[in-house]
């Protein structure tokens, strides 16, 4: 399992979280919520194994992600960034068969298999065939995901434990494939036991989606729970700066509902 | 290596095709002259219609230019010398590359170095060689010793009071060249008596600061400077050099570019030039 | 929409191993062409009676001319365009541009100023002037590593190159400075770049060395691919990037150090080839890789016949060939692709 104990992030010498202490567990989307620059992508990329952990641990199944090894890692937990990018032209169907680049030893019958199989659960399958550099931003990003799923699946025995990270996947989506995604990365917690985190901006989102929060701030973890106990007029009055009312949701029994209030105009908080 | 084997047929080849005996050399018919300086010394023995082709450096005499060319003396093709089936290759001692001589070494093709050094020494060894590996009938040999009579003549030291300071000048992109000690100009100066200004060896830039402050009695130059320029007087008109006592005076001696880059058997010609300019009436 | 059909690969594994098949027989072809041509005329049909039987002395000058002469030269140019163009490949996935090409890291300058250095210093030989060659090309390298690959991203040791290209050009000037002119002849040919020096024994030394090499390349060709997504994506997908930058850095300068330092610099192949076949067959490198060695070792095959007829009988420097044919070719085809859209 993917574990932060008391870790502390650092990003070019400045340190920017404090004693966090999470477990991204199978089965569950847990979401990561800050303001800008509260140091949500730095957490992640701490916890994927790109920066050093500045204090404290990151671990996973026990052992401390700088002794995996980056092929290692690779065959444990997938990363979708934030700005997909691609320097060359491929094709959507070689872009997502790079996704089982750590395991050699999958052959090509079961790959395309598992391809096309990442595809229809992204969207995406209408776009196989197509050039990657003629998609829209949108397309190209469920392409990526498509991707990061198959790194996910591949070669997975039962039970094996898979850590998937994704750097705010929403943020350039329209409402429609917001929740398209968010809904595919619950399916692959649910369905395939995927321990999920998410860095999401937009904190319904995450209400919606989201089985726990991490909710950051002022360098630190101010509440890490189910989305109704993280997300409180004192949390998100604490994180954001901002008055909010939290309602019940509508629609959906049990969830919250944020509504931010803009502050009178010349009035400082 | 089959090369060795087959070595034996090559030589014999041009036996037999001259149709002679075993018992002397024939002279070579088709020969491939490497060097600008190895092909004028074929023409002064008089044995340039032996020629077949020669490098890109050859441009005299005039109707060597008109020959099969095989590329730069330094790095010539191996296989374009090959197809103009040789019995002789008079090679500058600085042809090249190595690679490729060794190659016709090894097909079997007789190769002569010619030295090539400006001096007057390597000149006559040079002359020797190539009237060697010609095997010059009685007519050639006479032209041959005529060629170095004329050469002990012109090159016996003639002492002078005052040797005049020379630059020895190019200037083709409007920069100024000057060439120094080891050079073929400065060799050929030095023979004619004059005495060299620049101080550093070989060719190199010079500044017409440096020009000025050289102050040369007398500039020596070629004829693709003076073009360059215009005519004489607008050389003459060039920044330092219009500052210096050859330049008011006019004391500039112009000689053909191969005249003066090269040192060869047209020495005596030279020399003849230079020193006019030198001791004799100045030239305008 | 919803189809869990599985995807069908890309290019089929036959149809990726039949072009590569046809760039060989194409190569194949290319080969006995140019072997059968030059200065000197040698009738193709007369190849394999020269081969085998002595015959007559005329076939004897043959046979030398083609053994000892022409082969050489023809394997020559099919290893040095390979080496080249494989190596552009790889330092444009490095780079993720497709203006890299092997000089980028040093390489080329380091091997012209171990190459100047040797001849203005006095070294003639081959063997004097190419080990002076592959020293530079190495030190150059080694030390755009040491001061830009360290790093986070490629661009330090880009960085770095640009300015030991630049810092070699200038005492590769000093040099030529104080060069004499027999030196300066030398340095200006050895600029030029040339294939005259092929002779069987330095084939087979180089052949080994840059076949092993090459292959090391080709199986880098996933992390290759994961380059393109860009340094953290290839790092999520597994691929050490610090480990993976100095692996293909030293592999290119290894393979085209000793490249350099045998024929000179010959400019253009490293970067078109690859360049040309990326616009024809597409990034992937599983592909891109070996038809650039192939396409490469066509190119500079190509490129020699060229020089070696255009002006019996001399040759031109191999270099100019490869820049006069290369440029023109490349706009062709770019405005081609334009036109096409």
């Amino acid at each position: 399992m993917l574990q932060a104990i008391d870790l502390d992030c650092a990003r070019g010498g400045r340190e920017v979280l404090r004693g966090v202490s999470l477990d991204v567990r199978p089965g569950e989307v847990l979401g990561v919520l800050g303001a800008n620059g509260a140091g949500k992508s730095t957490l992640l990329a701490t916890l994927a194994g790109e920066l050093a952990a500045a204090g404290g641990a990151a671990r996973l199944d026990g052992r401390p992600l700088g002794a995996w090894g980056a092929p290692a890692l690779a065959r444990r937990r997938a990363v979708l960034p934030q700005s997909p990018a691609l320097a060359f032209d491929l094709e959507v169907d070689e872009v997502v068969r790079m996704g089982a680049y750590p395991f050699p030893e999958l052959a090509p019958a079961p790959l395309s298999a598992l391809a096309g199989q990442a595809l229809a659960l992204t969207d995406a399958g209408h776009l196989a065939g197509r050039r990657y550099g003629r998609l829209s931003g949108g397309e190209q990003q469920r392409v990526q995901f498509a991707r990061v799923v198959v790194q996910l699946l591949a070669c997975r025995t039962a039970g094996e434990y898979r850590a998937l990270l994704l750097d705010e996947p929403t943020a350039s989506l329209d409402p429609r494939h917001q929740i398209a995604l968010l809904r595919a990365v619950r399916d692959l917690a649910r369905l395939h036991g995927a321990a999920a985190l998410v860095v999401l901006h937009d904190v319904n989102l995450a209400a919606a989606w989201c089985d726990r929060i991490a909710l950051l701030g002022d360098g630190r973890l101010v509440g890490l729970d189910t989305p109704r106990r993280v997300l409180t007029e004192a949390h998100l009055h604490a994180v954001y700066g901002l008055a909010a009312r939290v309602l019940d949701h509508p629609e959906q029994p049990g969830q919250p509902w944020v509504l931010f209030r803009a502050p009178p105009q010349g009035a400082t908080d | 290596m089959a090369a060795t084997m087959h070595r034996r047929h090559l030589l014999a080849w041009p036996l037999l095709a001259a149709g002679l005996g075993v018992r002397a050399a024939p002279a070579p018919r088709r020969v491939v002259s490497l060097g600008g300086v190895v092909t004028e010394i074929v023409h002064a023995l008089g044995a340039d219609g032996q020629l077949v082709g020669v490098d890109q450096s050859s441009l005299y005499p005039p109707s060597a230019r008109a020959l099969p060319q095989v590329g730069y003396f330094r790095g010539f093709a191996v296989e374009g010398v090959l197809s103009l089936r040789p019995d002789l290759v008079l090679a500058s001692d600085q042809a090249g590359p190595p690679e490729a001589l060794a190659q016709l070494r090894a097909i079997g093709v007789p190769l002569v170095l010619v030295a090539s050094a400006p001096n007057v020494k390597a000149l006559e060894q040079g002359i020797d060689t190539v009237a060697d590996a010609l095997a010059l009938d009685a007519e050639g040999q006479a032209r041959a010793r005529a060629l170095r009579q004329r050469l002990d003549e012109a090159v016996r030291p003639v002492a002078h009071a005052a040797p005049p300071r020379v630059l020895i000048l190019s200037s083709h992109t409007g920069r100024l060249q000057a060439a120094g000690g080891g050079s073929a100009p400065d060799a050929l100066l030095t023979l004619a008596g004059g005495v060299n200004a620049f101080t550093q060896r070989g060719y190199k830039p010079v500044s017409a600061e440096a020009v000025a402050a050289a102050r040369p009695d007398v500039i020596l130059t070629s004829t693709l400077s003076i073009e360059a320029a215009g005519d004489v007087r607008a050389f003459a008109a060039q920044p330092g050099i219009a500052l210096t006592p050859a330049g008011r005076d006019g004391r500039i001696i112009v000689l053909d570019d191969l005249l003066l880059l090269g040192f060869g058997p047209r020495l005596p010609q030279a020399l003849a030039q230079v020193r006019a300019g030198l001791f004799g009436a100045a030239s305008h | 929409m919803n189809h869990t059909a599985a995807v069908a690969p890309p290019r089929a594994p036959g149809a990726r191993a039949g072009v590569l098949l046809a760039l060989a027989a194409l190569l194949a072809a290319l080969a006995l062409g140019a072997a059968s041509s030059g200065a000197m005329d040698i009738p193709i049909a007369r190849l394999p009676a020269l081969l085998l039987g002595p015959g007559t002395d005329e076939d004897a000058l043959w046979r030398e001319v083609l053994l000892q002469v022409r082969l050489p030269r023809v394997a020559l140019a099919i290893l040095v365009g390979a080496g080249l163009a494989i190596s552009g490949a790889a330092m444009q996935a490095l780079f993720r541009n497709p203006l890299a090409e092997p000089g980028l890291i040093g390489v080329s300058a380091g091997g012209a100023l171990g190459a100047v250095g040797a001849i203005v210093l006095g070294a003639a030989s081959l063997p004097a002037v190419g080990s002076a060659a592959f020293a530079g090309s190495l030190a150059a390298t080694l030390l755009a590593w040491r001061l830009g690959g360290r790093g986070t991203g490629v661009a330090g040791v880009l960085l770095a190159g640009i300015a030991i290209n630049a810092l070699c050009g200038a005492v590769i000037g000093v040099f030529t400075w104080h060069a004499n002119d027999a030196q300066l002849r030398s340095l200006t040919f050895w600029s030029l770049g040339s294939l005259a020096a092929a002779n069987w024994t330095l084939v087979a030394a180089l052949a080994p060395w840059a076949g092993l090499l090459s292959l090391l390349l080709l199986r880098d060709w996933r992390a290759m691919n994961a380059l393109l997504l860009g340094e953290r994506e290839a790092q999520h997908l597994g691929f050490a990037l610090v480990a993976l930058r100095r692996r293909l850095i030293v592999n290119v300068a290894l393979l085209v150090g000793p490249l350099v330092a045998v024929t000179g610099t010959i400019g253009f192949v490293g970067l078109v080839v690859p360049h040309l076949v990326r616009l024809t067959l597409g990034a992937d490198h599983r592909a891109l890789l070996p038809a650039s060695l192939l396409a490469g070792a066509i190119a500079l095959l190509l490129s020699d016949w060229l020089a070696r007829i255009v002006a019996i009988p001399s040759e031109l420097p191999i270099g100019i060939v490869t820049s006069l044919v290369g440029g023109p070719f490349l706009l062709w085809l770019l405005a081609r692709r334009q036109g096409g859209r």
